[in-house]
């Protein structure tokens, strides 16, 4: 994946591969599944009761009217949201170019993601991300509101399918700041674990690469509302549209990069409509087989 | 001929009740392990225009406090807000200020 950048006219530009476009069709159709789901048949479901949660603690009959009156629009706002979101991924993969409008639905709905399989997951604030490195370093920054196990889990991008993705994006590396300590939070078994290698020698890369980039930190105030919009996409300051044209190119630097990720399609991944202890498995999803879950 | 019309009785306000209507309501953002701090900190300026050292004093607040107020006033009003951070994924509620 090629991250979103600022282009012209207001829009922001991004490159999926066909594996990370196929994935992430899957997940909206699960989430949307959900969303669309009778509300009686879904109520208690940990992922419904955080993606629509009680406006009022303490009192249930006020939680309840409150429910009562937003509780249809929220969801339908969402699955807008959702359908939004998919008419702008191709199918096969390529560019996502997107308007104010198209990127706030993007916004929300990659956020209603990952809360989703965080809640699958089961991430708390007492989870502990799996040591993987011994010379870890000390961050300096704070990912998420919670645990840095979850900043490894929503990451910069869209999370699972990064440790194929790293293996080969030092771009992305530039963008993860808490990453070097945790374990990727999304269980994907990999084949060989050669992606699971070389996501953490790109680790080792990118936390380089960061020293130099940006010693100050990512805290860098970003003011145009593209630019928060990518900056709250991406949680690192922006390059300004030139810079792509100089040479920042992923593929130029790792030119068979974008190769291997077909090597690496992730064969199983936690699925957003049924707990994660039983995770459905993902076909390849190229040569045009839509990817679905396999029970 | 009577006067004007005017009510024989009137309830009395308690002083408990008194300090009860007096209370506005707020919203509250609470912590959440998923979200992110550059998400948080862009939903707190697109919804309520906050500059972003307002915002970003705010998400840290929910970061280490567990919550933050993040707007006050009418109930309904409140109710809004807080409908439109659940739009945004953000965990919030409404209540009277305690």
């Amino acid at each position: 994946m090629k991250p979103f950048r600022p282009a012209r006219g207001g829009l922001v530009v991004a490159r999926l591969e066909p594996a990370e476009a196929g994935i992430m069709g899957l997940l909206l159709d699960q989430l949307e599944q959900l969303l669309e789901a009778d509300a009686d048949d879904v109520r208690g479901d940990p992922v419904m009761t955080r993606l629509l949660p009680d406006g009022h603690r303490g009192d249930p009959e006020v939680a309840a009217d409150y429910r009562e009156l937003t509780e249809a629009s929220l969801r339908s706002d969402k699955a807008d949201d959702l359908a939004l979101m998919r008419a702008t991924i191709p199918a096969e993969g390529g560019e996502v170019r997107l308007d104010a409008d198209q990127g706030a639905a993007w916004l929300r709905s990659t956020n209603d993601l990952r809360l989703a399989l965080g809640t699958r997951l089961e991430i708390s604030d007492d989870t502990e991300p799996r040591r993987r490195s011994p010379t870890r370093r000390t961050s300096s920054s704070p990912s998420t509101t919670g645990s840095r196990r979850c900043r490894a889990h929503s990451s910069t991008h869209w999370s699972p399918d990064a440790p194929a993705e790293a293996e080969h994006d030092q771009q992305r590396q530039q963008h993860v700041e808490a990453e070097e300590h945790v374990d990727h939070p999304v269980q994907l078994d990999v084949d060989d674990g050669r992606a699971d290698r070389g996501y953490q020698d790109h680790r080792r890369q990118g936390e380089d690469h960061e020293q130099h980039q940006r010693p100050q930190g990512h805290e860098k105030r970003v003011g145009h509302p593209v630019g928060r919009f990518v900056h709250a996409v991406a949680g690192t300051p922006l390059q300004p549209p030139h810079a792509q044209d100089q040479g920042g190119h992923g593929e130029e630097e790792h030119p068979e990069g974008h190769q291997k990720l077909h090597q690496h399609v992730p064969q199983r991944i936690a699925c957003i409509h049924r707990p994660v202890a039983r995770p459905c498995t993902v076909g390849p999803t190229t040569e045009g087989a839509a990817p679905g879950c396999i029970d | 001929m009577a006067g004007p019309l005017a009510p024989s009785w009137t309830p009395e306000t308690t002083d408990e009740e008194r300090g009860e209507l007096d209370r506005p309501w707020v919203t509250i953002v609470w912590n959440d392990p998923v979200n992110l701090m550059t998400y948080v900190t862009f939903v707190l300026q697109e919804l309520f225009g906050y500059d972003e050292p307002t915002a970003t004093t705010l998400m840290l607040q929910v970061h280490h406090e567990g919550r933050a107020i993040v707007s006050s006033g009418p109930r309904e009003r409140m109710e809004h807000d807080t409908n439109r951070l659940h739009a945004y994924g953000l965990w919030a509620s409404f209540q009277r200020d305690s």
